[in-house]
């Protein structure tokens, strides 16, 4: 089937309400905390199988990418990630927010979500076969490699202290380890709770430590400053100016690469993506001593690579039939029950389908920016509410949200525990995005570690036997080297 | 206005959650039970709840989704499928074991389930569950790269003897069913001395690992290769069943090639233990209507599970075999909790 043939098949009415309606659920499941794109994925897919095919598709990859925006709705709004993927736009999307900005925040959310589902898709069409090829390459010590690379670029978020930031990811770390081991299957930390056997829920971390403790921050503060009526910017810097956005275009191209690449490499995830371009953007910026006080380049590099994931994600499942996350593996047996069979003979045998599926990748790009752009009003209208009255509401939230997620009130109570450890860590001045980062990156960390070790007897000398975990590894290293030697000058400059 | 803003994806997210936890507590109308004899059955008289232990979207999740669409048809009422994952299915088993045995809560479970029991400190023992329904059962494969030197598990074998340590699998997670499926047939080849396990953090990554040429075979059910498979990527050494699969009936069993290895991997409905016994009967003889329905089995082919239904006793002694048998493996693996 040619590419003209299938285009003209998206010229329907369905397919146009099912991308618009794709992507309207996905924002609100995106939004609501505890319910993550992939829950949201599972509960269109009921009613996308009695769709035709191109429907089915259209309104799938619109709720996809919609959920990843979503997401950034509730992070920025009240500092509350409605998904895991989210977490990173947080960091500056919600004191933006603060700052009487929330629909600044919004719309650069919005926008470089967009531009970076846009840059996956066109990764994906480009270069899906050859990347597929690079990222089966990966072993255990190139993704070790990664993630201690991404673990060194911690230091670079500590704020003012390295020695807190540090501490704060070693607090991270130990959390990571709670759980059943990844390669003997022992029980660690878990107190003979099964609960605790697959690790601490991430999404209590996230909710807790984000969302929890700054509304203990926010009551610390006394009545009369809940009561006052919040502060709005006037509508001048409360807009997101395009030349702003423009100046933001290497930012955003950088991040999307950077996301979908992350993308590609299967059970690595959105949020370590969104944290890994936030670090890099942070490192390339002339002012990275302002990232986490509310500026749009961390909102643009956060939500840039989690759309740009979607892409990146497709294209070990179409290419190889091997799902790189679980939205992925729901929209795997998606296609299988419309007929399509994603794997290496699709691109062969059923480009049509193919074609489909990128089409589609990029319509739902399209309607997000419009469904977005006349949503940003109402979401932003959330702000304008006193705190007195917006606290509560949200503390509600946390609790259902936590308790959507897996149904278990266990971790609920993970979420309040956590809530109080980012409340003694903010309140005595340890940063909390290091301890987030080493979390999300710790279990993969820790078992691409050991399982390396495995696969060779000669111990560690594999990680620099192979050219990929050699050059990462070094990478890691140089950058500790680099990072210890600024954190020092920095130091003397203030002595002097 | 500006309450509303709020309380909108306040509602909403109660909504969704209701949705999700499929909570059943809702008590329905009463049918016009004033009529009805006394001894006469009354049940089910609201949805039944059907705890799945694995994430929403998964394929277990996705297996118990298969029953919901004609449920209420065959039974009488909805089933709303309840998902509490962790622990390899156990918190889900551990919350059904617990339920009230009023039938209203059952539990959609695998393999797993009797592996947790020598694997894992669980609350639950093997007697508290009755079977109901066996709705699947699933053959795991030994799959390797196709440019792997060997063709058959025989080959596989003596290469293996021949460079001890060389040979490595990987597998999903300490103590899976797939883990156990592999070790079954490791351990048939006598080779469980000569190879390295390397426990993954999913099917995927196994299975890529494996494509990538970093480990030499892969557990798996073959539905995570079948498209490799077809592009000549991947080679099937042996099939862990009976008999030979529908879809590939060039390859192959274990035990066609004299290695006593059939452990399958197998999914059904259980209750908890001291559920009447005129509920299981009902049970039983609606659950056999549905899985043997038209609707049901086309829905099942599409998700590559075969028929494979047993009935309420036939499944309670199944699963009492699968205890015994999972032990055995449990055992030799030294997996096994004091």
């Amino acid at each position: 089937m040619e590419i003209s043939e299938v285009l003209g098949q998206f010229v329907d009415i369905s397919v146009i309400i099912g991308l618009f309606a794709g992507v309207a659920f996905g924002i609100i499941g995106g939004a609501l905390p505890g319910i993550s794109p992939s829950m949201t994925i599972a509960l269109l897919l009921p009613v996308t199988l009695y769709l035709p095919t191109i429907t089915a598709i259209a309104t799938l990859m619109g709720s996809y990418q919609g959920a990843m925006f979503g997401g950034s709705v509730s992070a920025i709004l009240i500092n509350t990630p409605g998904t895991a993927s989210a977490a990173a736009t947080a960091l500056d999307g919600y004191p933006m927010a603060q700052k009487g900005q929330a629909k600044r925040a919004l719309q650069t959310a919005l926008y470089s979500s967009c531009l970076g589902g846009l840059i996956g898709t066109i990764i994906l069409l480009f270069s899906a076969q050859f990347l597929a090829k690079v990222a089966l390459k990966f072993g255990p010590p190139e993704y070790f490699g990664l993630m201690l690379l991404s673990l060194t670029l911690i230091a670079g978020i500590s704020g003012k202290s390295m020695l807190r930031g540090i501490i704060s990811g070693g607090l991270g770390l130990l959390f990571a380890t709670v759980g059943l081991d990844p390669i003997y299957g022992s029980t660690r930390f878990t107190f003979g709770n099964i609960n605790l056997y697959d690790g601490i829920n991430t999404l209590s971390v996230f909710i807790g430590v984000f969302a929890l403790s700054e509304i203990m921050i926010q009551l610390s503060l006394g009545r009369v400053e809940l009561d006052k009526k919040p502060k709005v910017a006037n509508s001048n810097t409360n807009r997101l100016k395009l030349k702003e956005f423009l100046s933001q275009k290497t930012n955003i191209l950088f991040s999307a690469v950077i996301g979908s690449l992350i993308g590609i490499l299967p059970g690595i995830g959105g949020s370590t993506a969104s944290f890994m371009a936030y670090i890099a953007s942070q490192k390339r910026s002339k002012k990275s001593e302002e990232y986490g006080t509310g500026i749009i380049e961390g909102v643009a590099a956060a939500e840039a690579a989690n759309n740009a994931v979607c892409g990146g994600a497709l294209v070990p499942m179409l290419t190889l039939g091997i799902p790189g996350d679980v939205v992925t593996a729901i929209l795997v047996g998606a296609l299988i029950s419309h007929g399509i069979k994603p794997g290496p003979l699709l691109f062969v045998e059923e480009i049509g389908s193919v074609y489909t599926v990128y089409i589609s990748l990029f319509l739902a790009v399209i309607v997000l920016s419009v469904v977005g752009t006349f949503g940003i009003p109402v979401f932003s209208k959330v702000v304008t509410i006193r705190k007195s009255i917006l606290l509560p509401l949200v503390f509600i939230i946390c609790i259902i949200g936590t308790y959507a997620s897996k149904s278990n009130y266990f971790d609920v109570f993970v979420m309040l525990f956590m809530g109080c450890v980012g409340f003694a860590l903010r309140k005595n001045g340890f940063p909390i995005p290091p301890l987030v980062i080493a979390f999300v990156i710790g279990r993969s960390l820790e078992s691409n570690l050991r399982r390396s070790l495995i696969l060779d007897s000669s111990g560690a000398l594999i990680f620099f036997s192979r050219p990929l975990s050699a050059v990462l590894i070094i990478a890691a290293i140089v950058s500790t080297i680099f990072m210890v030697r600024s954190n020092r000058r920095h130091k003397r400059k203030k002595e002097a | 206005m500006k309450k509303r803003s709020v309380l909108l994806p306040v509602i909403l997210s109660v909504v969704l959650m209701f949705t999700l936890t499929a909570c059943s507590s809702t008590d329905d109308q009463q049918p016009s039970a004033g009529t009805e004899a006394e001894s006469e059955l009354k049940y089910p008289e609201k949805p039944i709840e059907l705890v799945v232990g694995y994430s929403a979207g998964g394929g277990t999740y996705l297996a118990a989704e298969l029953l919901t669409p004609n449920a209420a048809e065959y039974l009488g009422q909805p089933i709303n499928i309840v998902c509490k994952p962790g622990a390899g299915g156990s918190v889900g088993a551990t919350y059904a074991a617990k339920s009230k045995p009023d039938g209203y809560t059952l539990l959609y479970a695998t393999l797993s389930l009797p592996t947790s029991l020598y694997t894992t400190d669980v609350e639950y023992v093997q007697d508290d569950f009755i079977g109901i329904a066996r709705c699947s059962d699933i053959a795991a494969v030994i799959a390797v790269k196709s440019d792997a030197p060997y063709d058959t598990a025989e080959e596989m074998a003596a290469w293996a003897k021949e460079n001890p340590g060389k040979l490595t699998w990987g597998f999903p997670g300490v103590g899976s069913s797939l883990h156990l499926t592999g070790a079954n047939a490791m351990n048939a080849m006598g080779i469980t001395d000569y190879v390295t396990e390397v426990p993954f953090d999913g099917t995927t990554e196994s299975v890529a690992s494996v494509l990538g040429g970093h480990t030499s075979a892969v557990s798996c059910f073959p539905t995570s290769i079948s498209e490799q498979h077809k592009a000549g990527e991947i080679k099937i050494i042996g099939v862990q069943a009976k008999e030979r699969l529908e879809d590939y009936p060039d390859t192959p069993t274990f035990l066609e090639q004299g290695f006593d290895a059939a452990l399958t991997s197998w999914r059904g409905i259980f209750a908890p233990k001291d559920i009447p016994k005129e509920i299981i009967d009902y049970l039983d003889e609606a659950f056999a209507e549905l899985i043997a329905s038209d609707e049901y089995y086309q829905r099942a082919m599409e998700l590559g599970e075969g028929r494979a239904y047993l009935n309420a006793s036939e499944f309670t002694n199944f699963y009492n075999e699968q205890c015994e048998a999972v032990e055995e493996v449990v055992q030799s693996l030294g997996l096994a909790i004091e």
